[in-house]
């Protein structure tokens, strides 16, 4: 489904390489887990792949099955199924949830030629999309992010992610500064949505998450790239010795 | 792609153009370029007026002669020659008013109709009242008969100063005086025609009142004159619109607005300004814009509310202001300006507390985008007798591309101590983070752009009449098209 | 008052040389400072005097009528004489004080000090200072004081320039003078260079404040502050242009005031923006207090925005004593007074939030106000 190979990123407006040959495959129904420590490129890596201009991609490429989407904006990326599911969602004061919501929805209905939604009935997808995922309604009729507890913004993520059904979907991070009880909710909420018809990229710091997701693959990232990848038990592994153990290991 | 490159294909789409830009065919009779005291005696012969308007208006003009125009504000134009425009032209079927609105020119009622303002009662929107203006006349008036039957007056100012005299002669120039500044000065002149609204006691007035002005002849100078008075206990609610067609020469709109609230009422006043702005590629053309809007809170808890949208003009030169006067009056003023391509537009108000516990509340939002200058400029002015006086100001200006100028002017006067005044500002560029999270949720960019500025702008559109909350909307997000990177 | 005719005469003469650049009630900086009192007066024209001998203790630079008359200077401290020069640019004020004394220049390069301004005039007399600062590679903080007594006209121009990662602090101190003071300051502040200005002025008569900063490379920053405080019938002005030339700069600007009866304090506030300056982070603020029922407040903060990338927020608050603060005090046993006064000391103290400022944190303002009643 998507396919990173030999990607090499800088910033735009700087001189600076943060991903180094990174590759990746990630196929249609598996859920990969990305680990790294902090300034491993992993938030670089989720906003790269969702089209973020402030990268520039020096070499390699992105491909979403099969089409290279290197040079595509943000918005077709994600009108072909790319879901980024963002670590800090950013508040959008006066636009309202439920009507952004709507928009991004009829966006990709008419992208697929499929007949858009009138508000009435868009209330009744919704309806039962925060019903299913356990969200209260009046997230709907707040501004978008606006004014939401870091925990309440993730979780708004995960409804976005529910409404529009993208076949890949990446959760940059989605678990930092959730508490227990959050984190089980959208964890949850994520195991619901997922099948063998779509892909999960989780990029996280902590193995915690993966306590509630179960991840086909584990790959670990250190300055821009992967330098492992095994089965769950690493992040276990690597959750008990530290990412110092690791630099050690392959210094 | 970088930043640099999507900036370069967004500016290379094509723009799309001003809808209103079509000129209507009909027969006009203009007065021939120029202005003198003949000009005025024949404009006031030609509209019947009693001697009283004839006073007013030599004498305004007697005074004009002695003014400078001004040329303070941050927008930069040449000086006008003021010779060389016609002060009166109308469509030669209107010499006379027509009886009934199935009398009105075909060509006219199609005009209207394609601006979205039919004239036929029953195809109106529901609950609005509309005074159409064509150049210096009222065309026509509709559900006057209806509004009667309630006591409330709308007509044109022309039939007004025949008909209601003594009105007139009260509270014509009593907010604007003819000495207050050069364009309200020669608009007291010259003035062709306009909307008047008398509510009387303790009416609450059952439909919106509207008046859509339309500027048609080139070279002809708009001078609309409008004046409405709430007695005590009395409400309405009125909302102009205006358009106009595409010249390559700058046209001159000089209004002047007057609003008298008394005891315990409440004016409501909406603009959706959306003239012909001038050539996107070059600046050429577009109205001239230089408007004064005032309102005296005369009578205690009286209110006054100006609401603008203000997306056209070539340059715009306005600041509807309140006169708070009666103990506990309102004040209220919200503002969205959007310039783009070569626009100005210098915009703002002033709210003058006088009595005892006003209040006052400004919303400004200025949009700047393509190579535009847009300036907020208002005055919060505290005398000593306006105990208890409460002023909030929020400012905030949004930036769309690197060539827009975006300046900012308050000016604070307080005088006594227990008035209270706080003012807030913000400038920023609109953020790429917030395209960039919409984007990535399968919205384009115009379209993300837009939702933005509309939320942007949200707390001032909650402010127009319902019937068109929507219409300002898409306005706003048609002159954006295109604008951003 | 003691007047000489020919003097008076002088001054009137030299007031006219420049008058038709003197600024005017067109211009909005100027519409509500009485040019024309200011100049009205009878002032003495001040004579050349011998230098004087130092009696201070630390670095100095002291200036009397219209010329430096005694310094001590530290090591990297160098001092030169200009010629009397008038640049056609400025304003006729300028011009004027350009003209009347002589221009003194200070380098300053590798050093970290603290050096005291004494400004002087001294009574019935008019007097000018004029002098240039530039800094390479320091660390310096000027002290300032001005001393204008009674029926005194003060007025000073003094650029400074801060180069090669220096950090220059201007600390003004006017406390209770009954003469004018009326000030020009221009900074250009260069990349990495920081530039800090501080200015109490404590129950003086007539002041003028016009400070100008120019921010001309990347990573510089300019910081101004003042807080005033007035006493029945005094007046002060501040007036302050920020210009952000370059990209990746920061400025902020603090003014808080304090009003009593028939007080008037004027904050002009002004920052610009240059097209392609990018990346700018901007903040004004003014906040006002007028204690009495008459005093007059003028507050405009101005922003002035060609560039996109930028950040910029102003905000003007005028009124009484914080109430809900009040409340809360007297709800915990405080007095009435004693409320008032902690509010309105923590509300000057505010302007010295910075930790370049902290040093200057008064401790004995508050009685001057208690006297008068709070």
């Amino acid at each position: 489904m998507l396919e990173i190979n030999d990607l090499y990123v800088k910033c735009a407006d700087e001189d600076l390489d943060i991903l180094k040959g990174f590759s990746l495959t990630l196929e249609k129904g598996k859920v990969h887990a990305i680990m790294g420590p902090n300034g491993s490129g992993k938030s670089t890596l989720s906003k790269v792949i969702a089209g973020d201009e402030n990268y520039e991609i020096t070499s390699g490429n992105i491909r979403f099955n099969g089409e290279d989407i290197s040079d595509y904006d943000a918005t077709k990326r994600s009108l072909l199924g790319l879901f980024l599911a963002f670590q800090y969602p950013v508040e959008i004061p006066g636009v309202n949830n439920a009507e952004f919501l709507r928009m991004a929805y009829n966006s990709r209905q008419k992208h697929n030629g499929l007949p858009e939604a009138d508000p009435l009935a868009f209330q009744d997808i919704l309806l039962k999309k925060t019903n299913e995922l356990n969200i209260p309604e009046e997230f709907l009729d707040r501004d978008l992010n606006s004014g939401f507890s870091g925990g309440e913004k993730k979780r708004n993520e995960i409804l976005q992610l529910a409404v529009l059904e993208p076949s890949v979907a990446i959760l940059d991070e989605t678990d930092s500064g959730l508490d227990i009880d959050a984190l089980k909710q959208v964890s949850e909420a994520i195991n619901q949505l997922k099948n063998e018809n779509n892909s999960f990229l989780i990029i996280t710091h902590y193995q915690r998450i993966l306590n509630y997701i179960e991840p086909d693959v584990v790959h670990i990232m250190m300055d821009g790239k992967i330098v492992e990848s095994g089965p769950k038990e690493l992040a276990i592994e690597l959750d008990q010795k530290g990412y110092d153990h690791l630099v050690k290991l392959k210094s | 792609m970088t930043f640099q490159d999507h900036d370069k294909t967004i500016e290379s789409i094509v723009e799309k153009d001003y809808e209103f830009g079509f000129k209507t065919d009909v027969e006009t009779e203009k007065f021939p370029k120029g202005l003198n005291e003949t000009v005025i005696r024949k404009l006031s012969a030609k509209k019947n007026e009693p001697d009283y308007m004839l006073e007013f208006r030599l004498k305004a003009f007697e005074h004009w002669k002695k003014m400078e125009e001004p040329h303070w504000a941050t927008s930069v134009y040449p000086n006008l020659d003021y010779q060389d425009v016609h002060y009166f032209a109308a469509p030669k079927s209107l010499a006379e008013k027509p009886k009934s609105l199935d009398d009105i020119d075909p060509e006219l009622r199609r005009t209207f109709e394609k601006l979205g303002i039919p004239l036929f009662e029953q195809k109106q929107l529901a609950g609005v009242a509309v005074d159409a203006v064509f150049d210096s006349v009222s065309v026509a008036t509709t559900y006057k008969e209806k509004l009667k039957q309630h006591g409330v007056i709308f007509c044109s100012i022309s039939e007004a100063i025949i008909d209601y005299p003594d009105l007139v002669k009260e509270y014509l120039g009593s907010v604007v005086p003819f000495t207050d500044n050069f364009f309200a000065c020669l608009n007291s002149a010259v003035f062709t025609d306009g909307s008047f609204v008398y509510v009387p006691k303790g009416v609450s007035c059952p439909m919106e009142l509207s008046t859509y002005f339309r500027i048609n002849e080139e070279n002809t100078g708009q001078f609309e004159r409008t004046l409405i008075i709430c007695e005590d206990k009395a409400t309405v609610s009125y909302l102009e619109g205006c358009t106009a067609p595409k010249f390559d020469s700058n046209q001159l709109h000089a209004a002047v607005v007057e609003l008298v609230a008394l005891e315990d009422a409440e004016i409501k006043y909406s603009t959706v300004q959306n003239w012909y702005p001038g050539d996107k590629k070059t600046g050429q053309g577009g109205i001239y814009n230089f408007v004064t809007k005032r309102g005296k809170c005369l009578g205690d808890r009286s209110k006054i509310s100006w609401t603008q949208i203000e997306t056209g003009s070539a340059i715009t030169w306005k600041y509807p202001s309140c006169v708070l006067i009666g103990e506990s009056s309102v004040g209220e003023f919200y503002s969205v300006a959007l310039t783009n391509h070569f626009q100005q537009a210098d915009t703002g108000t002033k709210m003058i507390h006088i009595g005892k516990n006003t209040k006052s509340t400004i919303i400004s939002k200025g949009i700047s985008a393509g190579t535009s200058n847009n300036t907020y400029r208002g005055l919060v002015q505290m005398n000593k007798s306006a105990k208890n006086a409460r002023n909030y100001t929020q400012c905030d200006s949004m930036l769309i591309g690197d060539a827009c100028i975006a300046n900012t002017i308050p000016t604070i006067l307080i005088k006594n101590k227990t008035a209270v005044c706080e003012h807030e500002a913000s400038t920023s560029k609109v953020g790429e983070d917030q395209l960039f999270y919409l984007m990535s949720r399968g919205i384009s960019l115009d379209d993300a752009l837009a939702a933005i500025v509309s939320g942007f702008c949200k707390n001032v559109f909650e402010k127009l009449p319902d019937e068109f909350a929507l219409e300002a909307n898409q306005l706003l997000s048609v002159q954006l098209e295109h604008s951003v990177g | 008052m003691m007047m000489d005719q020919t003097k008076e005469h002088a001054l009137t003469d030299i007031v006219k040389k420049f008058e038709s650049a003197f600024p005017n009630r067109k211009d909005e900086d100027w519409v509500n400072y009485d040019l024309d009192a200011v100049f009205h007066g009878t002032y003495q024209l001040p004579q050349y005097v011998e230098d004087e001998p130092s009696k201070r203790d630390g670095f100095y630079l002291h200036f009397k009528h219209n010329q430096l008359v005694s310094y001590h200077l530290p090591d990297g401290a160098s001092l030169s004489k200009k010629d009397k020069h008038v640049a056609a640019s400025s304003n006729g004020l300028i011009q004027m004080i350009q003209q009347s004394a002589e221009t003194i220049q200070l380098d300053i390069s590798n050093c970290e000090s603290t050096i005291h301004i004494i400004q002087e005039a001294t009574e019935n007399t008019f007097a000018c200072h004029c002098f240039n600062i530039v800094a390479h590679e320091s660390t310096v903080t000027f002290n300032r004081t001005f001393i204008a007594p009674k029926n005194a006209l003060l007025f000073s121009y003094c650029t400074v320039s801060v180069n090669n990662q220096s950090n220059v602090i201007i600390h003004d101190q006017n406390q209770k003078n009954d003469g004018k003071i009326l000030e020009f300051s221009k900074a250009w502040v260069q990349a990495d260079c920081h530039f800090y200005g501080l200015n109490q002025s404590f129950f003086s008569t007539h002041s003028r404040f016009d400070t100008e900063v120019f921010i001309e490379g990347e990573s510089a920053t300019a910081r101004l502050h003042g807080i005033g405080l007035n006493h029945p019938k005094q007046e002060l002005f501040y007036n302050t242009h920020v210009h952000h030339n370059v990209a990746n700069t920061e400025s902020h600007q603090l003014f808080k005031s304090v009003n009593q009866d028939d007080a008037l304090f004027e904050y002009n506030g002004k920052v610009s923006v240059k097209k392609h300056a990018q990346n700018i982070e901007s903040y004004q603020l003014n906040q006002n207090i007028v204690l009495d029922e008459v005093a007059t407040v003028y507050s405009r903060p101005q922003l002035f925005i060609d560039a996109d990338d930028v950040s910029c927020t102003h905000g003007s608050t005028t009124g009484d004593l914080n109430q809900e603060a009040l409340f809360y005090l007297m709800s915990r046993g405080l007095g009435e007074e004693e409320s008032k006064r902690m509010i309105l000391h923590a509300f000057i103290l505010e302007a010295f939030n910075h930790p370049q400022f902290e040093p200057f944190k008064p401790t004995s303002v508050l009685f001057d106000f208690d006297e008068q009643k709070v």
